[in-house]
Order: structure tokens, then sequence, then C-alpha cells
């Protein structure tokens, strides 16, 4: 895997309430942009993977590849509509990735687009969960409640505090503020962030992710053939992705400890062994993670192995985590600030960190961003992709 | 909720009492699964329902209620509904027969909206295990019933709430009425009313017990059960259950108790504890239920609760299934899980391979507790509910064995580590029926 393959083109939409894109032109956004950067048109792209998780929450276009091949026009082609909850993006990303692997494609595309805001917020994800499931043991939780249960067990066995997970959204709040894609671009302080009202206690509206539209793209190609579409490429290190649960799993199965994502700490740990990591903390710049609810990101440092289990409220008060400190997380702005089309965010990350690493961020950029990690996480924490960039040699 | 709760939203002056409002999740059919639950015996030969409010005419749910009592699918179950004398009638049945029998009445009854029977009807569940002499705490001494055709109250299945005709005709009939049936089941035992050591009559007011009983010679202060109408409103099919618990919480052995149930005529029962009542002790006394309630934060909870406003009602767009409950609601409800022969780990959902070994054969039953303790929890402000943020909380079943469910019949307190016991509640009304499932109800 290690520097097999390479993106040379890369694009996303802006995130956001995008009240005046359909689905369609969401693709065409995020596609076009992609496709500019690599200097192909539609009729050069080889194989396509399209991760859309909630196909029937809005107009019903992401349950098959179609949905990508006609916005963009991409006819004839093997298109697979990927779905794996919130860790659909990283898993088209690596679907792509097989096929290059295999010799079977040159030029493939992975597409990420979520279209939640056709409806309102509560019609979307929460009616959801509410209407369908199963009908005795899966009713009572939105997706909140879920992380929620997790960070109560959390600041149980770790002392973890309400502040730590304020922490977090404050940090992302101020993050997103240079990212002119993200949904939120408005810095808050603790004090809001604890005042905030309450979703699935411990968790507030500030700890949550908000209900966005958005797309993501990014060619790859076999890194021989790189140069000839863009010099400016980026290298993959690692890719791996693993289901380690299931969505009941925890909340049957007193082996569930509630500290932790086994599917995290296993994908980590084979993109790593790839990636040649042997000290993640010291030996990667920047990462993406999946802070859909802020304690998912704590929980992640820790699963990440950037610090010691039940020591992530420490790690990010001590700065670690900040643009400027040790390992930046969520630059970006995260999933916090830029909202969470659930599709397109493993790809969002990917499309991020390849812009770190071409240094075209601006105000956001991290000195010196040479090796960069995406960690796209779903169900509620059963599947869990790690994608880890680097620059071109 | 107090009758003053009531008058008050009304434009109404006081009103003492209170009445006893079932959670927004129960039903008659919880509420006598609540009641049956401690004391159910799986080698009961038969299961009795009874109730004026069962949730449906047609489907009996005294075969659901045996399947989540845990019942063996050859108990003989049966619905009773039609008169508040339902439960008395069962119980003489049993008595009068060879079968041993478990009996659970309830009734969630609604007063129409701004009458007096808003304050003055009630909802409970109570539950009796009728078994062979040679174990009981009150034998079978004497008894009397009669049958009358009389319109004091009604309700068909159009109407919402009962309807009542003149209450001063009801009054007076039921004087004349209940009066000589238990005259009656004196003369049959050969008893004098001051051989008696406790009456209960359930009656439309406590005036009119306490009438009744002076007109046959009984001392009101001394011998005549306090009705817990008071507290808890008239509670329908369940309410001479719930008069007949309070006679065997206060008896000592040998003690004659009579049981007068009124509706429709009368069934006059008198029992005489037995040696073993003095070591009973009920797993949920009435004493213990009278003093458990929260005060209803207002008469609109009320509404919400009982469904009172128009577009409050439940979504009945959830997806539901009745293949899907007959399949794997069973095991559910019966709370039969799944250990796996290898490795020792109790699976709550029954999976078909083992996710901690693999193994995909080797399995035996394991029965789960209906006891746990709190692993973790949280309350979910936006998931829609009467009763306001809903508690999901992970419990650890004692025995082992995991499940997460609702919590009910808090205020929202939690902490780790607390003891809780499964409920079963109505869930939602997915497919146009109620869903039963467990939820969970913090115990002291």
């Amino acid at each position: 895997m290690r520097g097999k393959i390479a993106i040379v083109g890369a694009g996303c939409t802006r995130f956001g309430e995008n009240f005046d894109q359909s689905y369609s032109d969401l693709v065409a956004e995020a596609g076009r942009e992609a496709m500019k950067e690599a200097g192909v048109g539609s009729a050069d792209i080889q194989a396509a993977w399209l991760s859309t998780a909630f196909p029937d929450v809005g107009v019903y276009r992401g349950r098959s590849g179609m949905d990508l091949a006609e916005p963009l026009a991409l006819y004839d082609i093997p298109i697979t509509r990927v779905s794996n909850f919130c860790a659909s993006g990283g898993d088209a990303f690596r679907n792509a990735c097989m096929a290059l692997l295999a010799g079977e494609h040159n030029l493939v595309l992975a597409l990420g687009v979520e279209k939640l805001r056709d409806r309102t917020p509560q019609e979307s994800i929460v009616k959801m969960m509410v209407e369908t499931g199963h009908p005795f043991y899966q009713k009572g939780f939105t997706a909140a409640g879920t992380f929620a249960s997790f960070a109560r067990r959390h600041m149980h066995t770790y002392g973890t505090t309400r502040e730590a997970l304020a922490g977090v959204s404050v940090k992302n709040h101020a993050h997103g503020v240079a990212n002119e894609k993200a949904h939120y671009r408005k810095a808050i302080d603790l004090e809001t962030a604890l005042a905030s009202p309450m979703v699935a206690d411990p968790l507030t509206v500030m700890d949550s992710c908000p209900t966005t539209d958005g797309a993501a793209a990014v060619i790859l190609c076999r890194i021989e053939d790189a140069p000839s579409y863009n010099t400016d490429y980026v290298r993959l290190l690692g890719q791996h992705l693993a289901v380690s649960s299931s969505w009941d799993g925890p909340f049957f199965d007193t082996a569930s400890d509630f500290l932790s994502f086994r599917s995290t700490q296993v994908a980590a740990q084979a993109a790593y062994k790839q990636a040649g990591i042997t000290h993640p903390g010291e030996q990667i710049d920047l990462l993406e993670v999946h802070d859909c609810f802020s304690i998912v990101e704590l929980l992640t440092y820790e699963d990440l192995g950037l610090c010691e289990k039940g020591k992530a409220a420490a790690y990010l008060r001590d700065g670690h985590a900040h643009l400027g400190g040790k390992t930046p997380v969520n630059v970006s702005g995260g999933l916090l600030s830029c909202g969470h089309p659930v599709g397109a965010t493993g790809l969002r990350m990917i499309y991020e960190i390849t812009r770190q690493l071409q240094q075209r961020c601006g105000k956001r950029q991290v000195n010196n961003a040479r090796v960069g990690l995406a960690h796209n996480i779903g169900g509620p924490g059963a599947v869990a992709s790690v994608t880890i960039l680097g620059q071109k040699e | 909720m107090t009758a003053k709760t009531v008058n008050t939203a009304w434009g109404r002056h006081g009103g003492g009492g209170t009445k006893a409002v079932a959670n927004h999740d129960e039903n008659a059919l919880t509420l006598a699964h609540q009641a049956a639950a401690p004391i159910a015996d799986r080698q009961t030969e038969a299961f009795v329902f009874a109730s004026t409010t069962a949730p449906l005419a047609e489907k009996s749910s005294a075969a659901f209620l045996a399947v989540a009592l845990d019942l063996p699918p050859t108990v003989i179950t049966r619905d009773l509904s039609g008169s508040l004398r339902a439960a008395t009638g069962a119980l003489l049945d049993a008595m009068n027969g060879d079968r041993s029998t478990l009996l659970a009445a309830a009734d969630l009854r609604i007063g129409e909206p701004g009458s007096i029977t808003e304050t003055t009807f009630g909802d409970a569940g109570a539950a009796l295990m009728i078994g062979p002499e040679s174990e009981t705490i009150a034998r079978h001494l004497a008894s009397a019933t009669v049958s009358v055709d009389m319109t004091d109250l009604w309700r068909s299945p159009a109407d919402r709430y009962v309807r009542a005709d003149d209450a001063r005709f009801a009054a007076e009939e039921y004087r004349k009425i209940i009066t000589p049936a238990i005259a009656d089941c004196l003369e049959q035992a050969g008893l004098a009313a001051s051989e008696i050591a406790q009456v209960a009559i359930t009656a439309p007011n406590p005036k009119s017990a306490a009438a009744v009983a002076r007109s046959l010679g009984f001392d009101r202060r001394t011998q005549l059960v306090h009705d817990p109408a008071a507290l808890v409103g008239l509670t329908g099919a369940a309410h001479p259950l719930l008069l007949l618990a309070a006679l065997l919480e206060g008896a000592a052995p040998g003690d004659r108790l009579l049981l007068a149930s009124y509706g429709d005529g009368a069934d006059v029962i008198l029992f005489e504890a037995t040696d073993r009542i003095a070591d009973y002790r009920s797993p949920a006394p009435l004493k213990q239920t009278l003093s458990n309630g929260r005060e209803m934060t207002g008469y609109a909870q009320y509404l919400a609760f009982r469904q009172l406003i128009v577009g409050q009602r439940d979504n009945e767009n959830i997806f539901a299934s009745s293949i899907q409950r007959r399949r794997e609601g069973e095991p559910l409800y019966r709370l039969r899980a799944q250990r796996c022969d290898h490795c020792e780990r109790v699976d709550t959902l029954n999976l078909p391979t083992c996710p901690q070994c693999g193994n995909t054969e080797h399995f035996s039953e394991q029965k789960l507790s209906r006891r746990g303790i709190v692993f973790t929890h949280t309350t979910e402000y936006y998931y829609p509910s009467p009763a306001g943020p809903t508690g999901i909380w992970v419990i650890d079943l004692d025995g082992g064995g995991r499940i997460t469910v609702q919590a009910t019949d808090t205020d929202g307190t939690v902490a780790i580590g607390d003891t809780v016991e499964l409920t079963l509640r109505r869930l939602h009304r997915g497919g146009g029926i109620d869903n039963y499932f467990w939820k969970c109800r913090p115990i002291p």
C-alpha cells in the first residue's frame, strides 16, 4: 500500500445549509473541482465510488452509483455506491485504492455527498431513528445519545469533565474560522459551550455537529502515473478499515467497556504498520478526526495512541491538539464546525489533509505538514477508517 | 394528581384527595404485568386478566401477558371484561375450581374531562396467586353472589369515558343490593358481624361504605378497612383486589376477612387467614405502592399522558411487524437469552454466532434477571415523548447479560451503579397497535 497510490485531484463544496444546491449540484461542484485539479474530464474517469449514508432521508438520491453518473456524465463505467454509516467516505476511498492496486483501473474517483437540508433537522436523522430500526430494542436513542453513554462512562472512569468536552468544541470552532468551506466560522468561548442546551446528557448543542449539506471528492491513480496529471500530488502511506462491532454491540454485550472504539484501534494499527509509523505522536504532523460529538475526539486521541488511555483531557489541555501544537487535530474545524454531511465527511477529511500537504491552507496551514491522518468512524463506533497521507517524495 | 390540581384547571374551588395516574407508557395490560410479575409462578395452570379497559377488544391481552410473564404455552389464558366485578368473579371461579390460577386485574380509567369522575377515578393493577389449600395464606370460607341489571355506570367501545346516570339513585340501589348480599354471606358462614376481623367494601364513595357497614353491625372504626380510594381513586376492576390486599396485609392467623365487590350486583367473599400469613411478605405490598407516587407537574401533563389533547397522539408511522414480533418478541419478552457453551458469554439478542469465540452451534439458554445495575446512561432531549427528556440506561443484569432500555418512573436522577428493575411498558404504536418492551426503573 505505502507509496503506491497518489491523489492527483481533490474537490470540496462549501459545507452548510446549501438550500440552493440539490444533491446533484453538490456532486457536480465537488467532482469538477477535483477533475480540474487533475486536468481530466469525465471521459477519463474509469471507475468511481459514491459515498452517501442516508439516501432515504432526503430525496432518494444516493442509493445507487447512477446518482454519481448523472451529474458528471460518468457513463459506461463501474460506479459502486458505498454505505458504512459515517465511515462511508473513508470506505469509498479505500475501495478506490483497492481497484488501483488490483491494476484493474488507472484513474478513479471517490466522491462523498449528503443532502440533509431538504428537510428540517428533526425530520432527517432523528426521525429516521424514531421510525425505523428494531421495533423493540432500538427505540429511544438518537445519534447523540449513543455517544453520550460513552462520555458518561469515560467521565466516571477517568474523571473527564464537561469542561474537557467543551474544550474540544472551543478548539474546533476557533479552527473553523479560517476554513472558508466550514458551515460555522465563529469562535465560541468555554462559558458559551458549557451553557448551550443539552442534547443528550452530557453532550450539549455545542458538543454536537450541525445538520449540513456538502460533497467532497478525490481522484486517484497509481504513483507512477501521478506526475502526468498533477505534479503537486499527495501520496498514500496507509489505509485500513475495520468493522469491530455492530450497532447494538456495546449496548447488549457486557464485553464492551464504553471507553474506546476498537474499530479505530484496529484500523490505526494496520495503517501505522503500512506507513511505517511506530510513534504516532511524533511521526504524524496533523490529524482530521471524527468529532461528530466532542467525546469522540477525546476517545480518538487515546485510540490512535497519541496519549495513554484516560489521558485525553490532559492531552487537549496541554495544547497538543491545537493549531501550533504537537499534533494539531481538526484544524479544518472538524465536524463540529464543518458539519457532517454524513457520506461526505470522510472525503472532506482527505481533501483537508491533501490541501495541508500541498501547503495551500493559508491561516490554518500546519507548519511542516508532511504526514497527515484522517480518521472516519461510524455506526455508532462499529466501523472505522484510517487513512495516512504524505507529501510526495 | 390532586383533586385540587384538576379543579383549579377547571376554575372550580378546592377538592380533597388524590388519584393515581398511570405513566404515559402504561395501560391496563402493563399495570397487570407489573402486579403479576413478582408473584408469577411458572407452574400455574391458568392465567386470568380482568379489566374493563383492556387495550384491545379483539386479541387476547392474557395471551401476551402469559408470554411476558414467561408462562408456558400450555397455561390456560382467559380475558375477562365487562364488569367491575370481573376480578372477584374470576377469584370465586378459581377458588371453586381445582386449577391453580394467577389472577391479574387492572384498569386505566379515564374520567370525562371536567366531570367529577376525573377526580374520583384512578389507575391500578393487582394480582393474586390462587392455589391448593395446603399452601394458602387465606382460605375460602363462604361467599354470596347476586347479579343485577343496573345502569349506573357504563361505557361502550366507542365511548372514551365512563358514562354515569343519577348518582343518588345509584347510591341508594348500591345500598339495597350489597347489604343483603353481605348478610347472606355471613349467614352461610354462620358468623356474626362481630366475629369478622376486617371488612372491605367497594363503594361509590366512603360514606356509602360506612353506612352499609354500620347497618350490618360492623364497627366502622375498628373493622372497616380504610379504602385507598381517597389516595388512588376508584380503580375499576382492580379495586376489589386492592381492598383484598389491604385485608391480607393487616391480617393475623385465624382472622376472618370479608371482601364485598360491587358492580352489576355483588360478590361477597369470606376468607380465613391461615398460620402461613404470619410469615408472608408480599414482594409488592399495597402499603409500598401507596407511598411511592410522584406528583404530576400539572393538569397539562395529565392531558398529555392520556393523549386527551388533539394532535398529541401516538405516532403510528413507526416500523413494526407482527412477523418480527412473533419471531423476535417471544425470547425478548420472556427474557430468554443465550449463553455460549464455549466461552460463557451471555448474548441478550440471541445472535447466530458468538461474537467472542465464533461458536455457531453450542448455546444454552440463559434466563435473564429483571434486576440489574446501571453501567452507563444518558438522557435524550430530542427524542419525542410526552414525558419530556427520555433516559436511556445501559443495564448489566444480575447473573449476566446487558440490556439497554428507556428509563421510566423517574425524574432522571441516576448514577452509575444504581439498582434498577425491568418493567414492561408501552413503547410505541407502530402499525396501529401497542408495541411493548422492557424499560427500567430505579428501585430504592
